[in-house]
């Protein structure tokens, strides 16, 4: 049965399921066991990938593509999800959200694990609307406070606007071309003559995905949905969607759409310029740890697409290595932003005074992930930024790599001014901070992750490297 | 395999602090054991290495060689020359020296304070060893950092600079030098396909491209060389930092600047450096009379000395720009000798701040009476610094302005003068600070520690052993710079 190389998403689906069902019977205080199902379900979908990961075959009537790009993200999903079920659970106090909160997680991860496998317009759109749909529940169901309705309904509101955009912007890809599946897109692409239309439909699409990877000026609901939503759910929002609103433009437009790639690459590299320069410099301005992070997860958005407009196999690879470097570092950062905020009640940065003293292992730890996003060497930050952007340095973009450059030194002032006020200022309270052993564990394996991707990041990047040679055949 | 010299001196320092992380606060004495034992592991292997060098077979030596990143041309690769030998072995001096007074004058949070000590010195120390332009820079990056907490957390302010501001300025005009460097190394490597340093200095760059690149390097790395007007960090930065890391930051990072400037903008891109020649020469004329000048108006000790660096780095610098054998040959070894004399000058003075609470040298008066080793070894310190015949302050700026006679028959006066300023303010600071009539305050001072008095011997005991046989380093030195003086000297014009 061809079927089962979709076995990691039937697992998926079979575990929102079981966890919805699971929650229904199990009482209050038996809660925890969904914790534990939900990482064995996600164990099992990272084992069903890795057996399945020669699978190279279409289903679905060619709308759904099992390859490597499809493994390398779904094992990429399925990590960060067991991440987040960690740290959810620390997060979530009463016990009576667990269970509808793990299913629409469950829900999210799908809808991520399907975007990544389509090769068709329409279910491209599907699967979004499946993710878009279970992380407005998300934002709003795990702690139903005002700031997190709040967020909710704003990422609601921007999220359908902007669907509906994408939705137009396909339509009309599909009236310009007399198909939706991304294979039969190229080459109709090569035969159109140039149109209006064609340079509105690609304006509308990216701006769809632009949403997605936070890309200027589609950034505005970010700082108050990262800020109001539950944490853990800001985390997923700012790592697995953003990573796979790149894989998506790099199946669709690097995938596709290569042929006319006079009418996007430089418009997207303008705008690459513009999203991590607005990122880094409004994040200088912050007060709030929770908005630095989100203006700085724009910013390094921008630094992910400079290897995306290289148009290149280096560059897609650097891209790879990049959302695996930032992923992992933000989620170290967030999960001790965490650790700090359930204890103290504060995302405050003057509230992080003398944490070194404090807290030492807390301290330790954020510095190592602030350090990482500044890309200072040791940490993983460092390699993604030097393979990424010397990537796009070998396609001739060097005016791109000076705004870049310049963009990481401007970025490094505010990731220091958290480090300073953890180890120079004075201490703000002496009460040292708990560290719940879910958030501890996955402190300790994001900062390990750092370091290891950024002292050996070799077989890493020869995975990414592998992927993509796979599936961009076309790319120098 | 031979036994991986290099690597084992890079990791010394790693290792000591990754296990001090993991060492309770509350056991003072194994926190100042590891750094202590670290330490004298790289002094031990830095001495090895300048001793085994094969000096018949000159070249890359100890080299380690391993593939880390074979699509972009990483690989992890250490070797030491000529050049590199003096570097090594000033940075196992100075980081055994600055632990052993950092033991006395760091009272709070220790643990810390010899976590980021131990970065810097493996960020320098690797800088010094990689020979791949990736580790380079990577090292390179990783020394810098640590400077940021070592100021912040235990640094003091100066004149009307808080320690903040210190700090934050510090890292942020070194991290844009290493800004335009990054752009450098992309700039070869797109060029070349490779990052290997030895590779790329047997290739011949168009004279158009050396022109181009060459101000990337030279200015990026310039930063943190001091170089005119690029060093106002510098000053600052020393005055901030607490003693120890004004002796690491002034006598082995600035060095590492410099030793960017030679080992890459230099040696690779020949024709550059010959074509920018006039400008950089009048850089680095006008930061040596300017710091001398500077110096002489200052009231705060470190700021004296931080002045006097920037004025002794640029002789370093010009030295180097002579581009003959004689200039760089003493440029470097104005790198060494400058790199000790300072490291001891700011021992001493922190040594008298720690038990006096005061740098500025009007508050201070006669204390030669209670310190009287001290008093006589700043003086010693000082004639080096003016470069007085006898020290190895002396030989050094005798070679530079030697090598930059040959250039312009008129830059040697330039030594004249500075060499006057430098005589002045440091005659006239040992006679305010250490002798004059004791100021009551100071009638209960206690002498320095015997850790102290054994880091001030050692590097005493190097500034006069080198000041009298500088050929036992310059034979060295000259093994590195002999082929690179050939390489300028078939550039194109």
């Amino acid at each position: 049965m061809s079927y089962v190389a979709l076995l990691p998403q039937i697992i998926l689906f079979a575990l929102a399921i079981i966890v919805l069902l699971a929650d229904a019977v199990l009482p209050d205080d038996k809660k925890n066991y969904l914790v534990g199902l939900s990482i064995i379900g996600l164990a099992g979908v990272i084992i069903a990938a890795v057996v399945l990961r020669d699978e190279n075959r279409l289903l679905f009537y060619q709308m759904i593509s099992i390859d490597s790009f499809t493994f390398f993200f779904t094992v990429f999903l399925a990590f960060v999800g067991i991440l987040i079920v960690l740290i959810s659970k620390d997060w979530i106090k009463n016990p009576a959200f667990l269970g509808e909160y793990y299913t629409m997680l469950m829900f999210a991860l799908l809808g991520l694990t399907l975007v990544v496998a389509a090769v068709e317009l329409i279910t491209i759109y599907i699967a979004l609307e499946l993710t878009s749909l279970s992380f407005y529940v998300l934002i709003t169901r795990a702690e139903r406070s005002e700031k997190a309705s709040e967020a909710g309904l704003k990422y609601l509101i921007l999220s359908v606007f902007s669907t509906a955009i994408l939705l137009y912007g396909l339509s009309l890809l599909y009236g310009l071309t007399g198909t939706t599946y991304l294979a039969g897109l190229s080459a109709a692409l090569g035969s159109l003559t140039f149109q209006p239309a064609l340079l509105l439909a690609l304006m509308f699409t990216l701006a769809g995905f632009g949403f997605k990877i936070a890309l200027v000026p589609f950034q505005m609901w970010v700082p108050d949905v990262y800020e109001g939503a539950p944490t853990p759910v800001t985390v997923l929002l700012a790592t697995a969607s953003k990573a796979v609103g790149f894989a998506l433009i790099m199946r669709v437009f690097l995938g596709s759409m290569i042929i006319v790639k006079d009418y996007w690459v430089l418009p997207l590299a303008i705008l690459a310029v513009f999203t991590m320069t607005l990122g880094n410099l409004v994040a200088l301005a912050q007060t709030n740890v929770k908005r630095l992070l989100a203006y700085s997860s724009i910013a390094q958005a921008g630094y992910m697409l400079v290897g995306v407009v290289a148009l290149s196999q280096k560059g897609l690879t650097g891209v790879l290595f990049y959302l695996l470097a930032y992923t992992i570092t933000s989620i170290g950062a967030f999960t001790a932003v965490i650790i700090f905020s359930r204890q103290t009640g504060s995302d405050e940065i003057a509230d992080y005074g003398g944490l070194a003293q404090r807290s030492p292992g807390l301290a330790f730890t954020l510095t190592v992930s602030l350090l990482s996003l500044a890309g200072l060497p040791l940490f993983a930050g460092f390699v993604a930024k030097f393979y990424t952007f010397l990537a796009a340095a070998l396609m001739g973009y060097y005016w791109l790599v000076g705004f870049a450059l310049i963009n990481t030194a401007i970025s490094l002032y505010y990731y220091l001014k958290i480090v300073k006020e953890m180890f120079v200022s004075p201490l703000a309270d002496k009460e040292p901070i708990p560290w719940p052993a879910n958030s501890r564990a996955v402190l300790f394996l994001a900062t390990a992750g750092v370091l290891i991707l950024g002292i050996y990041p070799t077989p890493f990047i020869n995975a990414a490297q592998a992927v993509i040679k796979s599936i961009f055949t076309d790319l120098p | 395999m031979s036994f991986p010299y290099l690597s084992t001196f890079i990791l010394s320092p790693f290792i000591g602090a990754l296990i001090l992380l993991f060492v309770s606060k509350e056991r003072k004495q194994a926190i100042q054991l590891v750094p202590a034992i670290s330490a004298a592991i790289s002094l031990v292997l830095s001495i090895t290495v300048f001793i085994q060098y094969d000096r018949s077979a000159r070249g890359m030596q100890f080299v380690e060689n391993i593939a880390w990143v074979k699509s972009i041309g990483i690989a992890y690769k250490v070797g030491v020359d000529g050049i590199s030998i003096p570097m090594l072995l000033l940075t196992g001096i100075i980081f055994f020296t600055s632990v052993l007074v950092s033991c006395i004058s760091i009272k709070k949070r220790q643990k810390e304070y010899f976590i980021s000590l131990l970065m810097l010195v493996a960020g320098t120390s690797g800088a010094f060893c990689a020979i791949n332009l990736f580790f380079f820079f990577f090292f390179y990056e990783l020394a810098v950092l640590p400077m940021f907490l070592l100021i912040g957390i235990w640094g003091s302010p100066a004149k009307e600079y808080s320690k903040e501001y210190g700090a934050f300025k510090l890292i942020l005009q070194i991290f844009s030098g290493s800004t335009l460097v990054l752009f450098g190394i992309f700039i070869l490597f797109v060029k070349t396909g490779t990052l290997d340093m030895v590779t790329l200095s047997q290739i011949r760059f168009p004279l158009e491209f050396q022109k181009l690149t060459f101000p990337v390097f030279c200015l990026g790395f310039g930063v943190l060389a001091g170089l005119w007007p690029l060093h106002t960090w510098s000053p600052i930065g020393h005055a901030t930092a607490p003693t120890a890391a004004s002796m690491l930051h002034a006598g082995v990072l600035m060095k590492l600047g410099a030793y960017g400037i030679l080992r890459v903008a230099i040696t690779l891109l020949p024709s550059g450096a010959k074509f920018w020649l006039p400008v950089v020469i009048v850089m680095c004329s006008i930061g040596i009379v300017y710091g001398a000048l500077v110096a002489m108006a200052q009231n705060d000790l470190k700021f004296l000395i931080g002045f006097s660096s920037v004025s002794h780095m640029g002789i370093v610098n010009l030295g180097l720009f002579t581009l003959n054998t004689v200039g760089i040959n003493g440029a470097v070894f104005q790198m060494f000798s400058h790199g000790i004399m300072t490291a001891l000058l700011f021992a001493l003075v922190g040594a008298v701040y720690d038990r006096t609470h005061t740098r500025y040298i009007d508050e201070l008066g006669g204390i030669a009476i209670k310190m009287p080793a001290v008093a006589a070894l700043f003086a010693l310190g000082g004639f080096t610094s003016a470069g007085l015949p006898g020290t190895s302050g002396f030989v050094a700026e005798f070679m530079v302005f030697m090598g930059a006679y040959r250039v312009m028959k008129l830059l040697p006066i330039l030594g004249i003068i500075a060499s006057a300023i430098v005589t002045l303010y440091i005659l006239r600071a040992v006679r305010r600070v250490f002798f004059n009539d004791l100021n009551p305050k100071f009638e209960n001072l206690n002498n320095a520690h015997p850790l102290e008095f054994l880091a001030f011997g050692i590097l005493t005991a190097s500034l006069i052993l080198f000041g009298f046989f500088p050929s036992l380093l310059t034979n060295v030195i000259n093994l590195g710079v002999a082929p690179l003086v050939a390489r300028i000297g078939g550039a194109i014009w």
